[in-house]
């Protein structure tokens, strides 16, 4: 199995190089807009002239929007026009100069041609209108200046100074706790989606080598040869377990620096280490636990199912059935905590083994394994009852005959091969 | 000559089909024995049982005195079982299954295994191709290493589902000739199928015939032959076919 590349491929090749690339990638596409940003070709449409359009349009070049803007007197053939040399067009209506000084309401309008309908063309419209309310603010200051006469203006204007702090672990520390919460969110983000690929990928290997065996017609002669039944199937689960061990540093690895990328380009990463809120070794330790054996359960699963199919396609159509229990956990306790679910809900979720490496990846910030100390005894014994089954199925004669007849109208039924 | 393979009132039962019915049969240590009949005529079920593939609903077989359902684990060192449709592990070169099947033998050191996929090797005859994956092999170049693969470890009993099944003639006959001339030569037991009478009356000493989970009759093919008074085994059957009163059987 090791020998097939497309194994390679899709496990460690892929991932190692595919997370990065994606992250470079969207590091590119954010930084190509923070760029464009920067050079946005701007059309104006002065039909006041006063002083404070003027104002406007220096405050404009001073944030750094090209000064080289074009001039355009007449509002419907700039509309109308076809070939558009800028990224959108500024009109300053009449008397807006007037308007402000009588302490009254100015207006300008913003028109962006869209031409691909790419968020990327929506960015300098919004651009602009922060230079604009910038100099709105700056107006504003000055009104109230005048207003207040000899008063800290923004005092006057902020009358409630609010600070939202959050408390780790009895700690005070300075960040709000959306904060905190979105920086956990990507944390805990991280894991459960690596863990969820990962077992689907484990369990997809697994099936294959078996239904693999059964396709190219090498069990029977693997079943006569003096190897005990047993070896075989541990031997199975056991090659995909150090696969997917390959696999999963790959997959950290490449994902962490997928994490890295995107949270480097957007500049709002909290060091929660700081915080108090590392991964203790306990931690660690606990999450791989629950980890190997919901490799090893979910692998005892596949390979039990894929024996009871013929081919690999096949095996890998049933193989569905253990999707929904290995997404539905990572997916659910992604967003939410368990605590916040009802509580048939939380029974469903607790009854699946491959919870808890999703539970324990919280844990190892909160510090509370209760929930996950229960789960590794409950996986122990899951796994336990599966791989009996699983030796059992390869012990007796079902492994050669027992079939689930896909061609059946009403769902899946057991059959037995018929022999000549 | 003692027995090799002692099989007792043998019956297989699937849910509506009675694939092998009543079935008594010795093999004698050393010889070729054929079981011949059309598709579906219980060959292969009775070869998977002796292979420890399949339990039997009813009935005993013992392989040198070892039940098969008793000691599965014990018989399994004694034989060797190519199936009908055996395939090879594609990503590895004729050696390396050569190789990696004698790793699942129980064999007492390294030397050992060297020396079994060396005979493997030379059984197989495929040249320098033998290091080519067996992915690049013909029909005919794989059965050679599969066949090589069953004889390689001198196994006590060698169990050939249609061994030649499906291929050329030159690769036919090379089977054949290895089947023949490697019991010759190092004495082991050999209980093959096949509904390719002809080949049946080439290679074996004795045969059993077999139809609709039956044994017809059994005897060295010179002696089928004159009982029936037919040209060759393939007339035999039609006449023990149609001699046979409805569902009966013979035990020997």
């Amino acid at each position: 199995m090791i020998r097939d590349r497309r194994l390679l491929l899709g496990m460690i090749i892929v991932p190692m190089l595919m997370f990065p690339m994606m992250g470079l990638a969207m590091n590119a596409s954010m930084s190509s807009v923070q760029d464009s940003a920067s050079s946005i070709d701007l059309g104006v449409v002065n039909l006041d002239g006063g002083n404070c359009s003027g104002d406007l349009l220096s405050h404009l070049v001073s944030r750094g929007v090209n000064d080289q803007y074009y001039v355009y007197n007449d509002v419907e053939l700039m509309v109308n026009g076809t070939e558009y040399p800028v990224d959108l067009f500024m009109v300053i209506m009449p008397n807006f100069t007037q308007s402000i000084e009588n302490n009254g309401s100015a207006t300008v309008i913003l028109y962006t041609p869209l031409k691909t309908y790419s968020i990327s063309e929506g960015i300098p419209s919004d651009v602009i209108s922060g230079y604009i309310i910038e100099y709105q603010q700056s107006v504003l200051d000055e009104r109230m200046a005048y207003a207040f006469p000899g008063q800290n203006v923004s005092e006057v204007k902020d009358p409630i100074t609010l600070g939202s702090l959050s408390v780790v672990k009895g700690e005070v520390v300075p960040n709000s706790p959306s904060e905190i919460t979105s920086q956990m969110m990507l944390q805990s983000l991280m894991i459960p989606m690596v863990l969820m690929i990962l077992l689907i990928m484990a369990a997809q290997l697994a099936a294959t080598s078996v239904a693999m065996e059964k396709e190219e017609k090498t069990l029977e002669t693997l079943l006569t040869t003096p190897v005990p039944r047993s070896t075989i199937l541990f031997g199975k689960i056991a090659g995909v377990v150090v696969i997917s061990a390959i696999a999963v540093v790959a997959y950290v690895f490449g994902f962490s620096f997928y994490i890295s990328s995107v949270m480097g380009a957007e500049g709002s990463s909290i060091d929660l280490a700081a915080l108090g809120m590392a991964p203790t070794i306990t931690g660690i330790v606990i999450l791989f636990v629950t980890l190997f054996l919901s490799l090893v359960s979910a692998l005892s699963l596949s390979v039990l199912l894929a024996s009871f199919t013929e081919d690999v396609r096949s095996a890998q159509s049933l193989l569905g059935v253990i999707y929904a229990p290995i997404f539905i956990p990572a997916l659910v306790l992604m967003f939410v905590d368990l605590g916040q679910l009802p509580g048939a809900v939380q029974a469903v979720i607790l009854a699946i083994p491959f919870t808890y490496p999703v539970l324990a990846a919280k844990s190892m910030y909160t510090g509370d394994f209760s929930f996950v100390l229960f789960g590794i005894v409950y996986q122990v014994i899951f796994t336990a009852i599966i791989i009996y089954i699983a030796s059992w199925f390869f012990s007796s004669e079902k492994i050669m005959t027992a079939r689930i007849n896909f061609k059946k109208a009403r769902g899946i039924s057991i059959s037995r091969k018929k022999r000549n | 000559m003692s027995i090799a393979v002692e099989i007792k009132n043998l019956s297989k039962h699937y849910k509506n089909v009675i694939a092998l019915s009543e079935l008594s049969l010795d093999i004698r240590q050393g010889e070729i024995f054929g079981l011949i009949g059309p598709n579906g005529a219980g060959k292969s079920t009775t070869l998977k049982i002796l292979t420890t593939l399949l339990t039997p609903t009813s009935g005993s077989a013992t392989i040198f005195g070892v039940d098969v359902s008793e000691n599965p684990k014990l018989v399994r060192t004694m034989i060797s079982y190519l199936p009908e449709e055996a395939g090879s592990y594609k990503q590895l070169t004729g050696r390396e299954y050569l190789e990696f099947m004698a790793g699942l033998l129980e064999l007492p050191d390294e030397q050992s295994r060297a020396e079994v996929v060396k005979r493997g090797v030379g059984i197989a005859s495929l040249g320098e191709r033998i290091d080519d994956k067996t992915k690049e092999y013909s029909k005919g170049m794989r059965r050679k290493l599969l066949i090589a693969r069953a004889l390689m470890s001198k196994p006590r009993l060698a169990v050939l589902d249609e061994p030649a099944s499906g291929l050329d003639v030159k690769h036919a006959y090379y089977v054949r000739g290895i089947v023949k001339e490697y019991v010759r030569d190092i004495g082991i037991t050999v209980l093959l199928s096949s509904h390719n009478m002809l080949e049946v009356e080439y290679l074996c000493d004795r045969v059993g015939l077999l139809d609709e989970g039956k044994l017809l009759d059994v005897g060295t093919p010179k002696e089928l032959i004159a009982k029936y008074s037919a040209e060759n085994l393939e007339e035999v059957f039609i006449k023990a076919t149609s001699d046979m009163p409805e569902g009966k059987g013979v035990s020997v």
